[in-house]
């Protein structure tokens, strides 16, 4: 299945797959903040999330609680094989989009 | 720092918020997020930002994905239809079950409604004065305010000149218009003879600034020639009867012949000014003996208005107009200022401006308010009635609420059928109401001026709004029953055992005691009102008003024939004396500038004054504190004498006050005598430096001191002497001390309302008291069974149960007496002559509310300990 996904939802999807079954709504967040620098709402994460959900490329299943949560359990998010598929060809597309800048205006070896 | 954020909390309300809108599915995860995130900032020591993080994702996080779904909503709003169909039913059979509770508690609310709805429609009329000329929010008054050391006069009148300066000064800002009013005069048509003080000289734009419709007649044309008179359509009636009365001759004082150029339908009786007819400004001629002609700019007497055209800024016109005002003043060292005073807000501004001269009606600003708060205050009253009542009265009902519960009922469906339930006899309440309204319209017709609305269109302006009012006053009065009774544990109503918990207890005492306190201020006020009408009406002023007839010469000229009908008149045994007075001591006086003899034109004192006969101390009955009164031995008395009071002298400053010479009105004054003071002017002002002259100017009024006894007798003697000698002049006779009452109409009406509106306050009161008390001791019958048997008198049981009503009533007059004594004291602030606020004042509400409350609870009481103990202890 094909479906198109935007930046952000690729950077959630990204991290979502990265953090491989331990991902949750605050972990993604976090995720992004740290090492993309980039100031991120946490509920604009979750709704990218449930967004994804629907799409498909994300599954969901309820965790574990800590005291640290107030009692509430996390909500965990896995990638599933459309995930994968919509990631790689999101990947793609970028290589293809990068082998066609000539090297004289970006040269990736010199930098 | 670890002890510190384990105490720190998410703040409840955002959590409590969040979980009101969010799915349930997600809400643990996201929630848990929230809080993860915000116990990690506290432990970084960042707890206001923690904070406020949390509540910012709280609102962030509502999108569609959070919102919770309406499940099936079909099914629900058939479901939920049938659930208010059952709400319906179940209310009326409490109803039925509580025939006497549910009336007092649907009465009490009704009374509540009832008394609002007439207070809206009196602010609500109140409010609208004026409001019906079509370009009202352009129209202003010119008033003046004029300063003269430290005397600040504010006059609701200008001089004649202004009106025509502005006009000349001021081309293009529109519309300026001067009225006189005409006084009493005597109209005839044919050879009948009409008396009429109604009315005006009107300047040719009156009609085309103000919006009163003509019958007849075109507004732009009808006052522009001079001897034109436009009468309203009831005055028409009056002068011509069913003959048209477009063009007809009426002669006016035997003067000149005034001829008929239009005729007014009926005057909105909602506008500040009210008149008969309108006699064209250039039929106006100066009477004789007044000093000042129409290019005066001293002689306050003329209401002027004007109309601005759209975009001019009448503030700046008023500065402007004030610069031209002052440089015609001829006056030095005094400061006059012309006021634009919008139109809208004329009749309840009228207050702070005097001189506002007759035919004016000027509204009574503490009135509405008074009003308007006993109008919430009851309204408070009878909503808390409901509230305790509506509780107490389904307290009885844990049986039906625990059954609903196991039954699958959800705390919200019941907090629901208790609010669809309060809301449904607040509904009733409300037409009950308006049918109280519409059988008592009459009675506040008479008090209050309000109309009910004539028209559909009018209702449905007003319904809504009524409609509205009642359901919030449903909702807000059924909130706390359906909290308390939905709270109700099912396994424990179902057992039966349901006693209403502490904090309700006190809730409904709470209730009981604001009840008491207001209805308590409220008696207390009422009877302040009362008391300080009484003291105004009852207090000596200085001078004898009883029995004394006032009688009316109009459009006369007296001078040759008074004493004629003095002789004739002083021949009746009845008639102990008789004189002539310019004012009836009814609030009205002449005034002008005084100056001592010697002082420079700056010290000019402002000086009421009276013109009277010889007789005038002997009518009214004055005591003269120094020297002698006007007398027929001292010709020269005619044009020189002038009496003074004390307060004038002492405002004069004269040592020896006794042939003081000054110059009055432009002329030459001996001082000849001082009277001891006496209220010439209503009791809401101290007496004002007042001086007594012969008559100068056209006297019309006189004063005949009767020896009482049979009053209708000696005014048809009057009556007869009259006639002899005064041929075909109206014959018109008053008693003095009615036009004297006349300047209380207010408090006298106040008083009334206040009195209608607070015994209705505390008949609510009491009947909160009877239902609660009645609860109490149901709840109690057990007790009280157990208290027989084991051999309790009924005595006993009476101060037993009375006890904390008696309690609750004490703490209630503890809470109002300092918030009565304050706001009366505050209000007696208004009046020169006041009463004291006596300790009566406040022992009389409490003890009425206690012996209205022992009466009821005796009742009570009574009737359970005369029940069989059998009866009541036999099923547990």
């Amino acid at each position: 299945m094909r479906s198109s996904i935007g930046e952000f939802e690729e950077i959630v999807l990204l991290v979502v797959a990265a953090q491989h079954d331990q991902a949750y709504g605050l972990s993604v967040t976090d995720a992004i903040e740290d090492q993309l620098k980039r100031s991120v709402k946490l509920s604009s994460v979750h709704t990218s999330l449930y967004r994804l959900e629907e799409k498909g490329l994300v599954e969901s299943r309820i965790g574990k609680t800590s005291t640290l949560r107030g009692g509430r359990k996390k909500r965990h998010f896995t990638i599933t094989k459309a995930g994968k598929t919509a990631l790689i060809e999101a990947q793609e597309a970028r290589n293809q989009l990068w082998q066609q800048v000539p090297s004289s205006v970006i040269d990736l070896k010199k930098v | 720092m670890n002890k510190v954020s384990e105490k720190i909390d998410p703040p409840k309300w955002a959590t409590r918020l969040f979980d009101y809108y969010c799915r349930n599915e997600l809400n643990d995860s996201i929630i848990g997020d929230m809080q993860e995130q915000f116990y990690r900032e506290v432990e970084r020591g960042r707890i206001k930002r923690a904070r406020l993080r949390y509540w910012l994702n709280v609102f962030s996080f509502i999108n569609r994905h959070t919102l919770k779904r309406r499940s099936n909503s079909n099914s629900f709003s058939k479901n939920s239809m049938a659930m208010f169909k059952n709400y319906a039913l179940i209310t009326l059979r409490n109803f039925r079950r509580k025939p006497v509770f549910s009336i007092i508690n649907v009465f009490g609310l009704a009374i509540g409604l009832a008394s609002c709805m007439i207070i809206y429609f009196y602010v609500q009329r109140e409010l609208s004065f004026d409001k019906f000329h079509k370009a009202s929010d352009r129209i202003y008054k010119v008033a003046s305010v004029i300063e003269r050391g430290s005397n600040t006069l504010r006059w609701g009148r200008v001089p004649p000149a202004m009106a025509p300066a502005i006009r000349d000064n001021f081309p293009g800002i529109g519309k300026v218009t001067r009225l006189r009013y005409t006084d009493e005069h005597v109209y005839a048509v044919g050879d009948r003879i009409f008396s009429e003080q109604n009315g005006f000289f009107a300047d040719s734009l009156y009609l085309e600034i103000f919006d009163f419709p003509l019958k007849s007649g075109d507004p732009a044309t009808a006052l522009d020639e001079p001897n034109s008179i436009v009468l309203t359509d009831e005055l028409a009636t009056r002068f011509f009867g069913e003959t048209e009365p477009m063009g007809k001759l009426i002669r006016f004082d035997n003067e000149k012949s005034l001829k008929v150029t239009g005729v007014l339908k009926p005057l909105p009786t909602n506008s500040h000014i009210d008149f008969n007819l309108l006699i064209s400004f250039s039929t106006y001629v100066v009477p004789e003996g007044y000093l000042a002609n129409l290019n005066s700019w001293s002689w306050g007497g003329f209401h002027t208005y004007i109309q601005t055209d759209p975009g001019i800024d009448a503030n700046l016109l008023s500065s402007r107009v004030s610069e031209l005002y002052q440089s015609n003043y001829t006056r030095s060292e005094t400061k006059v200022q012309a006021i634009f005073q919008p139109l809208e807000e004329l009749y309840l501004g009228f207050e702070n401006f005097a001189n506002r001269g007759e035919s004016i009606r000027v509204g009574d600003k503490s009135t509405l308010y008074t009003l308007s708060g006993i109008a919430v205050l009851v309204l408070l009253i009878a909503g808390l009635n409901f509230m305790n009542l509506s509780t107490a009265i389904s307290m009885n009902r844990g049986k039906e609420i625990g059954m609903r519960k196991v039954m699958g009922a959800v705390r919200r469906k019941i907090k629901t059928q208790f609010l669809v339930e309060s809301i449904m006899m607040a509904l009733l309440s409300m037409t009950l109401a308006i049918v109280m309204v519409v059988v008592t319209e009459p009675m506040f017709k008479e008090l209050l001026g309000i109309e009910l609305p004539k028209s559909i269109d009018d209702y449905l302006r007003v319904v809504p709004l009524f409609v509205t009012a009642t359901v919030i006053v449903g909702i807000l009065s059924g909130i706390y029953p359906s909290l308390v009774l939905s709270s109700f544990n099912p396994i424990k109503a179902l057992k039966g055992n349901l006693r209403s918990s502490k904090s309700g207890i006190w809730m409904r005492r709470t209730l009981t005691v604001i009840q008491f306190v207001v209805s308590a201020s409220l008696m207390t006020g009422s009877l302040l009102i009362v008391r300080q009408t009484n003291f105004m009406m009852n207090k000596s002023l200085g001078f004898d008003q009883e029995n004394v007839i006032v009688l009316k010469a109009i459009g006369v000229n007296m001078t040759d024939k008074y004493e004629t009908l003095k002789n004739r008149i002083k021949q009746n045994p009845f008639v102990v004396e008789m004189t002539r007075a310019s004012h009836t001591f009814n609030g009205s006086a002449s005034s002008g500038p005084a100056l001592l003899r010697g002082a420079s034109p700056d010290d000019s004192h402002h000086l009421n004054y009276y013109q009277t006969g010889y007789d005038f101390l002997e009518v009214m009955d004055l005591e003269l504190s120094q020297g002698r009164f006007l007398s027929r031995d001292f010709p020269n008395d005619t044009v020189q004498g002038l009496v003074l009071n004390e307060t004038a002298v002492r405002q004069m400053g004269l040592e020896e006050p006794l042939g003081q010479r000054l110059r009055f009105n432009n002329r030459d004054r001996v001082v000849i005598g001082v009277i001891e003071d006496f209220n010439f002017r209503s009791l809401h002002t101290p007496i004002e430096a007042l001086g007594i002259v012969m008559p100068f100017t056209f006297s019309e009024t006189m004063l005949v001191k009767t020896r009482g006894g049979d009053m209708s007798g000696i005014i048809s003697a009057l009556e007869s002497d009259w006639k002899a000698v005064l041929e075909g002049v109206p014959f018109d006779a008053t008693f003095l001390d009615d036009g004297i009452q006349a300047m209380y109409e207010n408090e006298m009406r106040l008083s009334k309302l206040v009195g209608i509106f607070s015994t209705l306050a505390v008949l609510l009161a009491c009947l909160g008291l009877y239902g609660l008390v009645a609860f109490s001791v149901q709840a109690r019958l057990k007790e009280v069974g157990i208290r027989k048997v084991l051999g309790g008198s009924i005595n006993g049981m009476l101060v037993l149960l009375s006890k904390q009503f008696i309690g609750l009533i004490m703490i209630a007059n503890l809470v109002a007496i300092p918030l009565t004594y304050f706001a009366g004291s505050n209000w007696l602030n208004n009046f020169s002559y006041r009463t004291e606020i006596g300790v009566v004042l406040f022992v009389l509400p409490m003890v009425v509310l206690a012996v209205i409350a022992l009466i009821t609870l005796s009742h009570q009481v009574v009737k359970a300990a005369l029940t069989n103990p059998v009866k009541v202890l036999r099923n547990e």
